[in-house]
């Protein structure tokens, strides 16, 4: 179970989704000026775990953070919008598969409060996953 | 090892509740006290993942902690109090930012290009783990 796997499976459905968004990625200089509205992604936690000595069970629980950016003082309906739409793409059960193994996304996504931050206004989806080698 | 009968059922019960109640409150300090508080960037450090980064001391002393809304308690250390009171089932909170720090949110999910640390998602991460481990002790101390 590799976390490139995971964390390009996860990618993969967000950038092919549909949301309408183009995104910047962790580690990934964006091609020139990027434009809003746009998602930025990070992996705030990924953690590994064996409940059983038998080393070939190790489940892997983590999240994927999309942070929605828009236009400050566009009000917050249109960012909202497009976290909804993020939301949208890992429903609660969702099973993804990767290279040797499988994703689910284990609880509905969190989409929290927004917030400005100088010309943005930021809206997190939290997405929460758990990776089982297959 | 403690036997018990259907006549001693309600010291089990007691002893069952008391349980529940010592993984509850220990869980929930050790996933606050897994939160480290770490030199910001104007003080050399760097933004690492899971920590509270403190340049003036604001967003890590800003730390609000409650039991189901109740006269909360303020300051790095609240939550330890806040544990320690806590029963299975009861609802916690614990929250940082406010008018001290209105910048937390921007610290915890990043912005203006810096990264953020998500100290309470890579805390809330690992609950899991410290629900295990508290089960752990307990399951010591009643043997």
């Amino acid at each position: 179970m590799k976390r490139s796997d995971i964390n390009t499976a996860l990618k993969a459905r967000l950038a092919t989704g549909g949301t309408g968004l183009s995104g910047t990625w962790p580690n990934v200089d964006p091609q020139g000026p990027v434009s809003r509205p746009f998602f930025e992604v990070q992996f705030p936690a990924q953690n590994r775990n064996g409940d059983y000595l038998s080393a070939d069970v190790v489940r892997e629980t983590g999240s994927m953070a999309v942070i929605v950016v828009v236009s400050g003082g566009t009000g917050e309906d249109a960012a909202n919008d497009y976290a909804e739409a993020v939301s949208d793409l890992f429903p609660q059960s969702l099973r993804i598969a990767f290279t040797n193994g499988e994703i689910t996304i284990e609880q509905p996504v969190d989409i929290r409060g927004g917030f400005r931050d100088g010309p943005d206004w930021r809206v997190p989806v939290i997405i929460q996953y758990s990776a089982l080698a297959s | 090892m403690t036997t018990y009968s259907f006549a001693t059922l309600p010291a089990w019960a007691a002893k069952v509740e008391k349980i529940a109640n010592a993984v509850v409150s220990q869980a929930t300090n050790d996933m606050l006290r897994s939160i480290e508080i770490v030199p910001g960037i104007n003080r050399g450090g760097s933004r690492q993942k899971g920590t509270i980064p403190r340049d003036i001391g604001a967003l890590a002393a800003s730390l609000q902690s409650s039991i189901y809304g109740s006269t909360s308690l303020s300051g790095p250390a609240s939550y330890v109090l806040v544990a320690g009171q806590m029963k299975a089932g009861d609802v916690a909170t614990f929250a940082w930012g406010g008018t001290v720090a209105p910048y937390a949110r921007h610290v915890h999910y990043g912005a203006n290009g810096v990264p953020g640390t998500f100290w309470i998602d890579v805390a809330a991460a690992g609950w899991r783990g410290y629900v295990k481990g508290a089960v752990r002790k307990a399951k010591a101390e009643i043997q």
